[in-house]
């Protein structure tokens, strides 16, 4: 499998993505190259070529299948070891640092067909995540104040975008009540009313995790992704980022799609029936047609720390900056702030009561 | 803003907790504290200063009795506006403190427990999504089929309980 190394014309430094100027940089003389002109290079590359050569002797002592998943590269700067997993597609080298893209994860089918471009980078991943955690009162301090982040990480995750037109018949049970009274009797009239829906509706780009290494609820956590920024995948943006590409099929996603979008659905349409008291839905028929997938790389950065022997990991969404992870509990603060509010309210009602009468 | 909304709605739901409490907590203590501070000797000392200035030629007696009538009647009156209150005995200033202090600590720690689960909560900001509404292309929503269909109706009646005329 091929292995991309970007380097510099003028001083050959490996280069890599900027997200501040969005373009190609090179950290060691800061000359920028346009994206363009870095397509026109990789549409020449010949997968075939030269150093391709994928290091499969994995060692004698490797008991048998233990490594299966593990593909080896060598790094054709300094002749260093790669290992990763069978889905990686785009890493740095361990020895030399210089990043490095494997052309065949992302050839034939396995192309993605959009991009979208890093905006935030690293530091902008600290000060989201100094941010996260300050004005959290139940927050250990001692997590603040010792949270040396073990690891950031820039990573393009594999999506599924889906596109689809819904055609919905939805039926409601609706009532109204009206109430009134005479100098005898209390009234409560209840009408019922069989209530019906029907129309289109239309989903762009509902995303769905294409990658099992990440946890679905932290990806659908940094939502939305402005698909209006993507751009035509070129693997020149993964220089300086880590990818994977997809090993979720994306049949195994698509209840989970059509899940959402049934409840969007439900309540667009439930959202119609007014003028009544009480709506409770009967039935919901919902047909998808001119539904399809797209193939997206989206940005990602993950930070990885660990307090007291358990792993908190935080991930911020790469083009909007929205950061997401939970952050541990504080119990003695807890107990704290529980008695502390719980005894000044009683002290203030006591006072109050007291006044009163 | 979720999070806005939340503290705000738990602040209300706060006040409204105080204010539920306290306002009828206060109707009980100014029955009684009525009755605590404004004794039968106070009432008789009136009638009895009226009676002299008006030149009245009632008797003492006559007054001790009258009075005992008017705040016995003042304090069942009173007392059975509250339904906490015990009727059928004078409670003592203590008591009232006593119940006070219970009341304000039962609430306060009410507040004191949606506080902290108030500042609980914003530690966690990792959930699934709803539903896929970022999602839904502008304009492409079309309605192309309404009913409504009225199918029968329900009519309940409850007799408004008579409140008997005062006997004379």
């Amino acid at each position: 499998m091929a292995i991309q190394e970007y380097k510099c014309p003028c001083c050959g430094g490996g280069i890599e993505f900027n997200s501040s100027v969005q373009k190609m940089k090179c950290p060691y003389c800061d000359t920028e190259f346009e994206m363009e002109a870095l397509k026109a290079y990789d549409d020449s590359l010949d997968e075939s070529a030269e150093s391709t050569e994928l290091d499969s002797s994995a060692g004698s002592e490797w008991a048998e299948g233990e490594t299966d998943g593990l593909k080896s590269y060598v790094c054709k700067s300094c002749g260093g070891e790669i290992i990763g997993d069978e889905n990686m597609a785009a890493t740095s080298c361990p020895y030399c640092g210089n990043p490095i893209v494997l052309m065949g994860q992302f050839s034939g089918d396995l192309k993605p067909d959009y991009i979208i471009p890093f905006k935030f980078d690293k530091q902008a991943a600290k000060e989201a995540l100094n941010k996260h955690m300050s004005g959290k009162k139940l927050l250990p301090k001692i997590f603040k104040d010792q949270n040396h982040i073990d690891e950031i990480k820039g990573i393009y995750v594999p999506f599924w975008l889906f596109d689809a037109d819904v055609d919905a018949d939805i039926k409601y049970d609706a009532t109204k009540v009206r109430q009134w009274q005479d100098n005898d009797f209390r009234y409560k009239e209840t009408s019922y009313y069989a209530v019906r829906r029907a129309g289109s509706l239309r989903f762009k780009n509902v995303p769905a995790d294409g990658s099992s290494k990440m946890d679905d609820t932290l990806m659908e956590s940094i939502e939305p992704f402005k698909f209006s920024e993507a751009v035509d995948f070129q693997t020149a943006y993964l220089a300086g980022y880590l990818a994977d590409k997809y090993d979720v099929e994306v049949s195994s996603v698509k209840p989970r799609i059509e899940e959402r979008i049934k409840a969007s659905t439900d309540s667009v349409f439930k959202d119609t029936v007014k003028g009544y008291d009480d709506v409770n839905t009967k039935s919901s028929y919902l047909d998808y047609t001119d539904s399809h997938a797209k193939y997206t790389l989206c940005p990602v950065w993950l930070l990885n720390t660990s307090w007291q022997g358990q792993k908190y990991t935080f991930c911020m969404n790469g083009q909007t900056g929205k950061l997401i992870g939970d952050l541990p509990c504080d119990k003695g603060a807890y107990i704290r702030y529980l008695l502390g509010s719980g005894i000044f309210s009683a002290a203030v009602i006591f006072a109050i009561m007291m006044l009163l009468s | 803003m979720k999070k806005s909304i939340i503290k705000f709605v738990s602040l209300f739901f706060a006040l409204s907790l105080v204010f539920a409490v306290t306002i009828p907590a206060f109707a009980t203590s100014e029955a009684e504290t009525f009755y605590d501070e404004y004794t039968d000797e106070d009432v008789f000392q009136e009638y009895t200063d009226v009676n002299d200035i008006q030149g009245f030629t009632y008797e003492d007696e006559d007054i001790r009795e009258f009075t005992e009538t008017v705040t016995a009647e003042v304090y069942t009156s009173s007392v059975t506006a509250s339904p906490d209150a015990d009727a059928s005995a004078k409670p003592g200033a203590k008591t009232n403190i006593a119940k006070k202090l219970i009341i304000s600590l039962v609430i306060g720690l009410l507040i004191g427990l949606i506080v902290a689960s108030v500042l609980k909560s914003s530690l966690k900001s990792v959930g699934r999504q709803a539903g896929a509404s970022n999602y839904i292309e502008d304009g492409s929503f079309n309605l192309s089929g309404k009913e409504d269909v009225f199918l029968y109706k329900k009519e309940e009646r409850t007799p408004i309980p008579k409140q008997e005329p005062p006997k004379k």
